[in-house]
């Protein structure tokens, strides 16, 4: 990383490469006038990163560049000096142009304490790039200004702020998002930063489901998604965590087209698949709380791991087990699940086959260590998912050795096709119950199936963090 | 009995049978379109009792409102009577 | 009893299952609406189908179910025994049942090649962009074989057009006044054929649209327009992309859509390939590009104007780029050149003081540019009249009607390089630009001001146009939807 300072002297750095910064303001805002009588997009963009001292929109960017052409670019950057928010420059913090530099911007990571998938993907780049001298960022409140996180700060999870006081801009060097952005304020700054920075930028993308799949995301959603993919359409590379991401970006990337866009290039670094060795002092526990009897022993556990949330298929799963109980199979089902949303049905089908005396439960606020047992004393898994950009419950089921019926196309697919699953249609009930059948009626398949999960070789998430720096570098 | 003794009860059964089925549709277009509470008198006839068709305490507007669309339905269903 | 009647819906359910007994029955007994009810639903769990279960759902609600509802009556009819059949159905369309105000729907089975859903238009006088090419489209065909319809108020099923809704579809003038009539109450069931969705649907109907499409066994045909809410999403309102996501949720599951040109069907054809990752394929795509027609109305050569006249066209929006144009023009008059610029059209309140601003900056300067909104017809036909050249160089086009108007009126144009507008360019007369450029549009202005065999050669390349027109678009895209 190279600091270029801050202010005109850094602007005259960065854009006059060769020339030495004057003395005075005056004589600096002078070179930069004679240097740059027409200045490109990215000059515009750097200028006004500097002078505003806040990153500027793409539409902010254009009016500098048209207004320089019509007055001079004298007189678009005395009116951008003037436009600048605080009056009280001891206020601001300093606004650091920086190069050669590896931004990861983690905001949202930052700020809570949860490990879900997603975080597990900021996390895991961020503990492995840090070494590496990579600036971990997030913004201010306003969302103008990228602030560099403290390293201490990202370790320990504190609460107090994790920000340094100061403000850094990229000239160059590289920019990485691994985040899904919802916040409006912040995709346009990214989108005008992928544009005009000139750093190689790169998205991490899960998938395009609110824009494929619609009808099972939440209010509001499809819209502030298509935003977030307007910044990535300015950048470089997609760094998609399975083919099937891969082909839902790849489809909208083409789109572009219509709009006289080239996009960014679509690969693929598949995500991590581990599972971390269960703790036996939990595996008493674990049965007490996962495990059910009937007269005749412990029932076979089936698990069903995921947020209630339509596109899970969680009431085709309970369609798909009230039919094979009908037929007289011994299982009980588990459900265990985090967030819900647009549940209802599920949440009332469930309390159904309840009160009728079937062995179904759903389970929320499960600690790791639980669930990790859970997935060991689970007979197999089921996870008949609509659309997935990766799928982590299955290849967390694989690597604890258990068997998983999965949906047969997409990420699923994908995931399966190293051994341990049976694939389902996921549209038909029948489909999912002749799946589960399989696994209930015929212990040789079970078996083998648990062999196959059990020889499938992990993959670190410290290998996933290298290919993906290893992306970024190309 | 007599097969002429036969028909006749096939023929009164049947008229029951239609009578409850009809039933059945008459209150479940009365809870649709009124959200009517049914009198002690319905509630203890033998068409309510053997179909048990959908009885709510409220309106079926107030219902799906409160409680939403799926709750609405699956206290339909079970009250329609779905047996295993 | 509580002495409300309940006797007219008791009949009107009778007579709606009547409708569809002879489509899941091989004999209609004459049966009480329990006992028919009782045999429809052993019939649907006897063969449980999608389409038998949208069939039966839809005749006992009065209007049409969401795919959830059909997903629970499937459900429950699969578990139900034979005395808790009827139970399962009248409690899974319960929703839409109390969706639908009518105490009195009757159905009618549509006797027709295709449901024709023209709903907007047979609501609205607004008529630009889609409602110009429903209008003048549906007109052409055969009323015996396309059956217009509009939902009904409450949004649960299509009905028959009034005769008011009638005019506003097939007869519109800009002129034409109607008076609102009370809606049929015959809901309109369609049963193995197809649904066209010319227009784009309003948000409320698309959960009943995309049940028809994935369970109903009826196919579905769209006209495709563009994708702008999603490729250039940084120039629509988020609500905007939300509804056009749920749009393609209906497209996803449709058997053929139409694109007004081939950039819009390459977009659909995009589209398809992501839906491989949930194993779907997504519709067939065409593409029929839209007839290039002049402006509704023209008006006789007058005197020429005093400058030469470069005309803007189009709603006022980033997307449409007038401020990209302005600052083209401003680089000329800067240079000397001297010539009119006029801006026609419409739009937010936000982008029309941002190009008023900026209008009234150059006015100061003494440059001749001015900004028209709400133009009547005879001024905009004057200026495609008298206009040097048309400057229509937008980012993004389904199909770019102006452009097509200024070339059917004779005059040159400067537009996109790329998309839709460049595909009406191949016929001729048109400078190809990058619009993002000022500098490559303030160029080709400058050409054409200054060039007058160039101007001479592209207005004569303007009457190589196209003469087809809408009745062979009409034709060409019914065979396309219905018949292929």
């Amino acid at each position: 990383m190279t600091d270029l300072g801050t202010g005109t002297r850094a602007l005259v750095r960065a854009l006059l490469p060769g020339t030495s910064p004057a003395a005075s303001e005056k004589a600096r805002v002078a070179q930069l006038i004679a240097g740059l009588p027409r200045p490109t997009a990215g000059e515009s963009w750097l200028l006004l990163s500097v002078l505003t001292r806040r990153l500027p929109l793409a539409s902010e960017v254009q009016a500098f560049r048209r207004r320089a052409a019509r007055e001079g670019v004298g007189v678009a950057i005395a009116a951008s000096v003037r436009s600048r928010r605080s009056p009280a420059r001891w206020r601001d913090l300093p606004v650091h142009v920086v190069t050669d530099t590896v931004l990861l911007d983690v905001h949202d990571s930052a700020f809570t304490r949860l490990v879900t998938g997603v975080q597990r993907v900021s996390r895991s780049l961020a503990d492995s790039w840090m070494p590496r001298g990579a600036v971990l960022v997030g913004w201010n409140a306003s969302r103008t200004q990228l602030l560099p996180i403290r390293p201490l700060a990202w370790t320990e999870r504190s609460r107090r702020s994790p920000f340094e006081r100061r403000a850094i801009v990229p000239w160059g060097g590289w920019f990485t998002l691994p985040e899904v952005v919802t916040d409006v304020g912040r995709t346009t700054r990214i989108a005008a930063l992928a544009e005009f920075s000139g750093a190689r930028s790169m998205l991490i993308g899960d998938d395009a489901i609110p824009l494929t799949t619609a009808e099972t995301t939440g209010p509001k959603m499809p819209g502030v998604f298509s935003k977030y993919l307007v910044a990535a359409s300015r950048m470089n590379v997609v760094a998609c965590i399975s083919e099937a991401a891969a082909t839902e970006y790849s489809g909208w990337k083409s789109m572009l087209a219509s709009a006289g866009l080239e996009g960014p290039e679509i690969r693929t670094v598949m995500l991590a698949e581990t599972a971390p060795v269960a703790d036996p002092a939990w595996k008493s526990r674990a049965e007490e709380k996962f495990l059910s009897r009937d007269a005749d022993g412990v029932l076979p556990l089936v698990l069903c791991v995921g947020s209630h949330e339509p596109r899970k298929n969680h009431e085709a799963v309970l369609h798909a087990a009230e039919l094979l109980w009908r037929e007289g199979h011994r299982f009980s089902l588990v459900f265990i699940g985090g967030n819900a949303w647009n549940s209802e049905a599920f949440r009332t089908r469930l309390a159904e086959l309840r009160d009728g005396g079937r062995a179904v439960v759903a389970l929320r606020g499960i600690d790791d260590a639980l669930l990790w047992w859970a997935y060991r004393l689970a007979a197999f898994t089921v996870f008949p998912s609509i659309n997935e950009g990766f799928g982590l419950p299955v290849a967390e089921s694989l690597q604890s050795g258990t068997p998983a019926v999965a949906s047969r196309f997409g990420s699923l697919a994908e995931i399966a096709a190293g051994g341990g699953c049976v694939l389902v249609d996921p549209h038909d009930d029948h489909s999912i119950a002749h799946g589960m059948r399989s696994l209930l009626a015929d212990e040789t398949l079970l078996a083998t199936l648990a062999a196959q999960a059990r020889a499938r070789p992990p993959r670190e998430w410290g290998e996933y963090a290298d290919h993906v720096w290893n992306l970024l570098m190309e | 009995m007599t097969s002429s003794e036969l028909l006749a009860e096939n023929a009164r059964l049947s008229a029951e049978i239609r009578e409850l089925r009809d039933q059945q549709v008459e209150d479940w277009v009365r809870l649709i379109r009124f959200g009517a509470v049914v009198p002690l008198a319905i509630e203890e006839s033998l068409s309510w009792k053997l179909t048990r068709p959908v009885r709510l305490a409220q309106t079926a507007m107030r219902v799906l409102r409160r409680d939403g669309a799926h709750t609405f339905i699956a206290t339909a269903r079970a009250r329609l009577g779905r047996r295993r | 009893m509580n002495g409300r009647d309940v006797t007219p819906s008791l009949e009107a359910l009778h007579q709606r299952l009547g409708v569809i007994a002879p489509v899941l029955l091989d004999e209609v007994p004459d049966a009480s609406v329990g006992e028919l009810l009782a045999l429809l639903a052993d019939a649907v769990a006897a063969r449980l189908t999608p389409a038998n279960v949208w069939l039966l759902a839809t005749a006992i609600a009065g209007g049409y179910p969401t795919a959830a509802e059909v997903d629970a009556v499937r459900r429950g009819l699969e578990l139900a025994s034979p005395t808790t059949r009827s139970g399962a159905c009248l409690a899974g369309v319960a929703v839409t049942a109390a969706a639908v105000r009518s105490a009195t729907v009757t159905a009618e089975l549509v006797d027709a090649s295709a449901l024709v859903d023209v709903d907007f238009c047979a609501r609205n006088r607004h008529n630009t962009g889609i409602q110009r090419v429903v209008r003048n489209t549906v007109k052409h065909w055969n009323p015996d074989v396309a059956l217009l319809a509009s939902w009904s108020d409450d949004g649960t099923g299509y009905r028959r057009l009034t005769a008011a809704q009638r005019r506003l579809v097939v007869d519109w003038s800009s002129t034409l006044e109607v008076a609102a009539e009370p809606e049929s109450d015959v809901l309109l069931i369609p049963v193995g054929i197809t649904v066209l969705l010319p227009e784009v649907p309003a948000h409320r109907y698309i959960d009943r649209l995309v049940a028809i499409a994935q369970h109903s066994g009826n196919r579905m045909g769209l006209i495709g327009y563009d994708a702008i809410p999603l490729v250039s999403a940084d120039f629509v309102s988020e609500d905007e992309s939300d509804r056009f996501a749920h749009y393609l949720t209906i497209v996803k599951h449709s058997s053929v859509v139409s694109g007004i040109s081939e950039t819009t069907a390459d977009e659909f054809r995009s589209f398809n390939s992501a839906l491989a990752a949930q194993g779907l394929e997504g519709p067939r795509v065409e593409s029929l590009l839209l007839p290039t027609v002049g402006p509704a109305t023209t008006v006789p050569a007058s005197q020429p104007r005093e400058l030469p006249l470069v005309l803007m066209v189009g709603s006022v929006e980033p997307r449409k780029n007038q401020l990209g144009v302005l600052a083209a023009a401003t680089s000329l008059w800067q240079k000397g050149l001297t010539f009119e610029l006029f801006i026609i059209g419409s739009g937010g309140a936000v982008q029309v003081e941002e190009l008023d601003t900026a209008i009234q900056s150059a006015r100061r300067q003494g440059w001749a540019v001015s900004h028209g909104k709400g133009v009547p017809d005879d001024v905009l036909a004057a200026a495609y009249r008298d206009a040097r050249v048309l400057v229509f160089p937008s980012l993004q086009e389904g199909y770019g009607l102006p452009v097509a108007e200024a070339l059917a009126s004779g005059i040159p144009v400067i537009t996109s390089r790329y998309g839709s507008t460049a595909e009406i360019a191949t016929f001729g007369g048109c400078i190809l630009v990058d619009p993002r450029d000022d500098d490559d549009i303030a160029r080709a202005i400058e050409e054409v001001l200054v060039d007058d065999a160039l101007h001479a050669r592209l207005v004569a390349e303007t009457s190589k146009l196209s003469s087809a027109g809408w009745p062979d678009y009409a034709a060409a895209l019914w065979t396309q939807l219905v018949t292929t």
